[in-house]
């Protein structure tokens, strides 16, 4: 008898899970599948016994940390700046009516209508020695600026290819709030900053926080446009992956350079998890 | 059982008309296509309009073109060696040795390739007859005649003159572009073969460099916006850009002579034999002559009649320095990590 209840209590369980089967064999074989394989040959698997030379390599060298900081660094700034940005476009989106939010969202999408080597050329147009920047600022009587191949004509033309994605899991949050929320601390005699700073604000983190992890995530799997208005001093880790795929043809070194941008990202998600829980407690 | 006695007969002869046939569909397989690898834009334009016409014409067999980069077809490969997804490709000259000495291509011989026995030995024996190339390229300058009246007669007061800032901003190719590697050993034979030198200049001359370049569409972007006014820049491509009607460009070969580039086509091992037929048509004469008016590069049979306007662009191929790619492969992990660390 209490078998009997254990196995129903146990198929109870399971059921559900069943659906959810097909989801599980397409990650298995198309998520973990890669991963495994990457993992194996980063430790030479296979072919010899394994061994962690690769990432020794990678932990050891000051280049290679180096690198890893810059694609963290670049992450994390191309992350903030499309908050400061994204948000103010995000609530007046929300709060929109008819046509207009119509409009909003168009411009706001567009971009990603184009793909993004071709944007990645348009911002060299843009940002080069005699582009319209510097021709704009010529006119103005101002020096030219040098924003090709450095870090911040990168994080420029990041932020534009990834502002889409903050903006609209922003909005997304946004439009779930009750703007009678707002409305009631105006009436109760708050300002319209302090409606939106101790009202609106705290029940935006969610939008605000899916989409940083969306940007962030993204930023530090990006390449090409690095790889277009980037030079020889701006490296990144999927770029340094790609170069020793086409390159140095070294698949165990680049497997083993994926595997480390892949618990890197797992790792900030971890802390932001972290941080999100501890937030909520309070 | 005398119903059965007629079925069984008719059973054995239609099970023998099934296996018959494919036996003689074994002997006499055909593909429903071939597949052949090509670099993108004008290149696919030139292998469909020539090679793979070449090969229809002939076998009455369809190409398929694939195109893409040298890299990517080698990973193809090298990741379904026994079902490969590509027939005939174009590696560049360093993945064709790392193809052949993973075992993924087949060997040509004259009997396969009756072409091949006007094709110069400099054009097959890096590869030991594994591939040959159609076709070559060398890299040379491309300069602003309105702005540079006399340009360096070579390599070596070249580097030397852009180190000195005598030229301005100039745009280099990167040594971790395709043929980086190649460039870096010429560079080192200009200063008594020694590698060190090389990246020393490399060094000197970057603070000149707007950007060291991994695809020649940056070279030309950055030189057609008036960015910089040299670019070390293939012959062909160069030719196609003056030929446009950009009479300020000027194309010339410091001496002692240009970095060669050749396209080694090769058939992937598990290929149909009838691949080698493709390989045939890259290296007949009216294929190659009609790749030249399109792409500017001259082939390599040289029994190809030339008009005297094309002939003109052609760089001899005794100006042409092919890399010794076979002693250069295993350092190019080494030079890719040295050229990250010095240049960054």
């Amino acid at each position: 008898m209490r078998n009997e209840i254990d196995g129903r209590v146990a198929w109870i369980t399971i059921r559900p899970l069943i659906g959810l089967f097909p989801i599980f064999l397409f990650l298995g074989i198309f998520f973990i599948g890669p991963l495994v394989f990457n993992l194996s040959q980063s430790l030479h698997i296979g072919t010899e016994a394994p061994a962690f030379t690769q990432y020794i390599r990678i932990l050891s060298d000051e280049f290679y940390l180096s690198v890893i900081r810059n694609t963290l660094l670049l992450a994390a700034v191309v992350t903030v700046t499309c908050a400061l940005l994204g948000y103010p476009f995000a609530y007046a989106i929300a709060r929109a009516r008819g046509s207009l939010k119509s409009w909003l969202i168009f411009i706001m999408l567009a971009p990603l209508l184009v793909n993004v080597v071709i944007r990645s050329f348009g911002w060299m147009v843009l940002l080069s020695g005699n582009g319209v920047v510097n021709w704009v600022l010529e006119g103005l009587g101002l020096p030219p600026i040098a924003l090709m191949y450095t870090w911040t004509g990168i994080a420029i033309a990041t932020v534009h290819v990834f502002l889409p994605f903050m903006v609209l899991a922003i909005a997304s949050g946004l439009e779930t709030l009750d703007p009678r929320l707002e409305e009631a601390a105006l009436v109760l005699g708050a300002s319209r900053f302090s409606a939106f700073r101790l009202v609106t604000f705290p029940l935006s983190l969610e939008g605000l926080q899916t989409g940083s992890i969306l940007v962030f995530t993204l930023t530090v799997g990006a390449f090409v446009t690095v790889m277009i208005l980037g030079s020889s001093s701006t490296m990144v880790l999927p770029l340094l992956i790609y170069q020793q795929l086409t390159v140095v043809s070294d698949w165990p070194f680049a497997a083993a350079l994926g595997v480390v941008l892949v618990l890197l990202i797992t790792f900030i998600l971890w802390l932001q998890a972290r941080l999100s829980r501890a937030n909520w407690r309070r | 059982m005398s119903r059965f006695r007629n079925v069984i007969p008719s059973i054995g002869l239609g099970v023998a008309f099934i296996f018959g046939s494919g036996s003689l569909a074994m002997a006499d397989s055909k593909p429903d296509k071939l597949v052949v690898a090509a670099y993108g834009g004008v290149w696919e334009q030139s292998v469909r309009e020539t090679y793979a016409a070449c090969f229809t014409e002939k076998t009455g067999i369809p190409v398929e073109i694939m195109t893409g980069e040298s890299s990517n077809w080698l990973n193809q490969i090298r990741a379904n060696p026994e079902n490969p997804p590509i027939d005939v490709l174009p590696l560049g000259e360093i993945d064709a040795l790392r193809a052949m000495h993973a075992g993924l291509l087949s060997k040509m011989t004259a009997a396969e390739v009756p072409n091949l026995s006007d094709i110069p030995a400099q054009f097959y024996e890096p590869w030991d007859g594994f591939a040959v190339g159609d076709s070559y390229g060398g890299l040379g300058i491309m300069y602003n005649a309105e702005k540079i009246k006399e340009p360096p007669t070579t390599w070596r007061e070249l580097i030397d003159g852009i180190a000195a800032g005598e030229f301005g901003k100039v745009a280099w190719p990167s040594g971790t572009y395709t043929w980086g590697p190649a460039l870096l050993w010429f560079v080192a034979q200009q200063y008594d073969d020694n590698i060190d030198t090389a990246f020393e200049k490399m060094k000197a001359i970057k603070p000149y460099v707007q950007k060291f370049w991994t695809t020649p569409v940056e070279a030309l972007n950055l030189f057609a916006t008036k960015e910089v006014d040299l670019v070390p820049y293939w012959d062909g491509r160069s030719f196609a850009f003056i030929n446009e009607g950009n009479d300020w460009v000027k194309f010339y070969i410091p001496d002692p002579g240009a970095v060669g580039s050749l396209t080694p086509f090769a058939k992937v091992k598990g290929a149909p034999q009838v691949a080698w037929e493709f390989i045939n048509c890259t290296l007949s004469p009216d294929a190659q002559l009609r790749m030249s008016e399109i792409l500017r590069y001259p082939g390599s049979n040289p029994t190809v009649q030339y008009p005297e306007d094309l002939q003109n662009e052609f760089t001899p191929v005794d100006r042409i320095a092919v890399p010794p790619y076979k002693e250069i492969l295993d350092k190019i992990p080494e030079w890719v990590e040295r050229w990250n660390k010095t240049m960054r």
